[in-house]
């Protein structure tokens, strides 16, 4: 028995495999189908990128910060997992057409144009449609000299948002646990994985970050005094506080991400692991759960009305939803002798991402709320866990030691364009804080 | 005379030569008998410390218990009861607390490296619970009895395959006082 047909048995519905656009039936679909309750993919392609030109950018001063804002905004818009950058063919650099057909001969749709203004401390940047020369937008951004990148990742984001209804996440940053000998301590880094930053320095353990809603707070489980404990630190001070002020184990914060006054998370301060919230000041605690087997992990839909855990209550540890008071308990993933943890809920509230056990290790799987749709994203390489979506909902953030050690990888919604973030294995459990606005740098919003 | 004060100015100046030439070895043989007295003074210097020690000896007499003599408990993936090869090792521990019952313990509950480490953190606690339970059940008053999870954090073996894993699953007893 050869591993697909295995793995196919083991879940007892059919699998078909998209790859590289091509849906491939693995094996028997008719005897399977019978059994069918849910469809399985497994996802290695990716959905078609959208052609960007990137022109302009050019500077009369010598501080060369225009032309970083210019490369940094294209290693952005290839990074987002929906455009691919075009340059123009050296065939076509003589070309008498217009900038537009040029363009549109190296197979752009979309045109990002760049001016410099005030003396090249500011960049306004207009977004055109090349199909219809609509003017998509046109923004004005200062650029501040320590941190050019940073208007890049503004200005990719504002882009992101055109074609994707939810703004951009690069200009935000990603927090993660790093191992250093027996101590795990808090780290930041941009989504890009440049400019790493230590978070704490406590000598003990630190895991599982969750940011708050305003992006200025992370919630993380601390060994306090042989107590594990739900720690709150200050992104911008550094101050801490203990927000569980009351024995045994309390783990995996779960920020709502409507109200950045309440928190989610596991604790067995009644003897079980049974799932809580709180308020951020450890007051108002609300037990969710009930149950002898164990709950864990909590994750918010987007709007803050829903909770999905994990709980090992059949047996063996799967993925349920729950309304945010604790009513109308149901299983999510379906009921098979599989292992299956770490839901993570999609900006959008669409799917939940999670891991799955299967022949090769744990592996990271999308599932939709009806349960009967479910997409492998990866597979056949290590073990994968710890998803996190980026909050425009393209990116999936997880913990992997496909290159030996614990990494952290991103890969796009489907799947595709799977980038490590780190290499020195010992990083792992990642959380992609919310977007800037950018209006710190954004002329019209200053005005 | 004269001869034999030539051969002693001989014999003097031979033995002072020879006594030269061995100057190295006769400082280091001049120098061997100090350590003699050395180990004397080292002796000498934990002599208060006994005086100290003598009170904890007595106490040690009566425990007579080390963390060594518990045994650690393993389990079986994603599962927290005391298997039935197990028992005897718990019972062991069981006894030994019941000999001695002014000893507290800490039970450290361990999961292996696969499972996400939020569950394991909870996996790990359940572990710990149901080996305090058991001892519970067995007469051990729970006040004596603190746990605590370590899910995957502590493994005691590095590898990547089943006989690592199942070394890493376990309960250890750690004593918090005497």
């Amino acid at each position: 028995m050869n591993k697909n047909s295995c793995f196919q048995k083991k879940y007892s519905f059919y699998l078909h495999v998209l790859f590289f656009y091509y849906i491939i039936l693995v094996s028997s679909v008719f005897e399977a189908s019978a059994q069918s309750e849910v469809t399985l993919s497994i996802r290695a392609g990716g959905s078609k990128l959208i052609g960007i030109g990137i022109e302009g950018f050019n500077t009369t001063g010598t501080s060369g910060l225009i032309s970083e804002v210019k490369s940094t905004l294209a290693d952005d818009l290839n990074y987002c997992g929906l455009f691919q950058v075009k340059e123009i063919p050296d065939s076509l650099q003589s070309a008498s057409q217009s900038m537009f057909e040029i363009w549109k001969a190296a197979n752009a749709s979309c045109l990002i144009y760049g001016i410099e203004t005030q003396n090249s401390t500011a960049v306004s940047v207009k977004a055109i449609d090349l199909k219809t020369a609509v003017t998509l937008f046109e923004e004005e951004y200062l650029i501040i000299a320590d941190r050019p990148w940073y208007t890049a990742h503004v200005i990719a984001d504002d882009i992101i948002g055109i074609y994707n209804g939810v703004r951009g996440s690069l200009a935000s940053q990603i927090a993660f646990v790093r191992s250093n000998g027996e101590y795990k301590d808090l780290f930041l880094m941009d989504p890009d994985g440049r400019r790493r930053r230590q978070m704490t320095f406590s000598r003990t353990l630190n895991l599982s970050p969750s940011w708050s809603s305003n992006g200025e707070s992370i919630a993380y489980s601390s060994l306090n005094n042989e107590n594990w404990a739900i720690v709150m630190i200050n992104v911008n001070t550094g101050q801490t506080l203990d927000i569980s002020q009351w024995p045994g184990l309390n783990t995996s914060p779960s920020w709502n991400p409507t109200n950045p006054d309440i928190i989610a998370f596991t604790s067995t301060r009644d003897g079980n692991a049974e799932i809580y919230t709180c308020r951020r000041n450890g007051k108002d605690l609300r037990r969710l759960t009930n149950h002898f087997g164990i709950d864990s992990s909590p994750t918010w839909s987007p709007d803050g009305s829903k909770i999905a855990f994990t709980s090992d209550r059949s047996g063996m540890p799967k993925v349920y939803i729950m309304n945010s008071d604790g009513s109308g308990i149901r299983r999510l993933t379906p009921s098979l002798d599989t292992y299956e943890d770490s839901p993570c809920w999609s900006p959008r509230g669409n799917l939940i991402a999670f891991v799955i056990l299967s022949d090769y290790g744990f592996d990271i799987a999308t599932i939709n709320l009806n349960g009967d749709e479910m997409i492998m994203l990866t597979y056949g390489s290590g073990s994968n866990e710890n998803p996190k979506w980026s909050p425009d909902g393209l990116k999936i953030l997880f913990t992997s030691n496909r290159l030996g050690g614990k990494n952290l990888f991103v890969m796009n919604w489907d799947g595709s364009d799977i980038r490590p973030l780190t290499k020195d294995g010992n990083s792992l459990s990642p959380a992609w804080a919310p977007t800037s606005s950018g209006d710190d740098i954004r002329v019209s919003s200053r005005r | 005379m004269y001869k034999k004060g030539n051969v002693a100015v001989v014999f003097v100046l031979g033995l002072l030569l020879t006594l030269a030439s061995f100057n190295g070895c006769a400082k280091k043989k001049a120098e061997t008998p100090p350590p003699k007295p050395a180990p004397v003074v080292q002796e000498k210097k934990p002599a208060p410390k006994p005086q100290v020690k003598e009170p904890e000896r007595k106490i040690v007499e009566k425990v007579a218990i080390s963390e060594s003599q518990f045994n650690t408990v393993y389990f079986d993936f994603d599962k927290s009861d005391i298997k039935s090869d197990q028992r005897s090792n718990l019972s062991n521990n069981a006894r030994l607390l019941s000999d001695n019952s002014t000893i507290r313990i800490r039970i450290e509950g361990h999961c292996d490296e696969r499972g996400t480490d939020e569950y394991n953190m909870a996996l790990g606690q359940r572990r710990a619970d149901a080996i305090k339970q058991y001892l519970i059940d067995y007469g051990i008053s729970s006040s004596r009895i603190s746990t605590i999870s370590y899910g995957e954090e502590r493994p005691v073996s590095s590898g990547h395959n089943e006989s690592s894993w199942s070394q890493n699953r376990r309960g250890e007893f750690k004593i918090t006082s005497q």
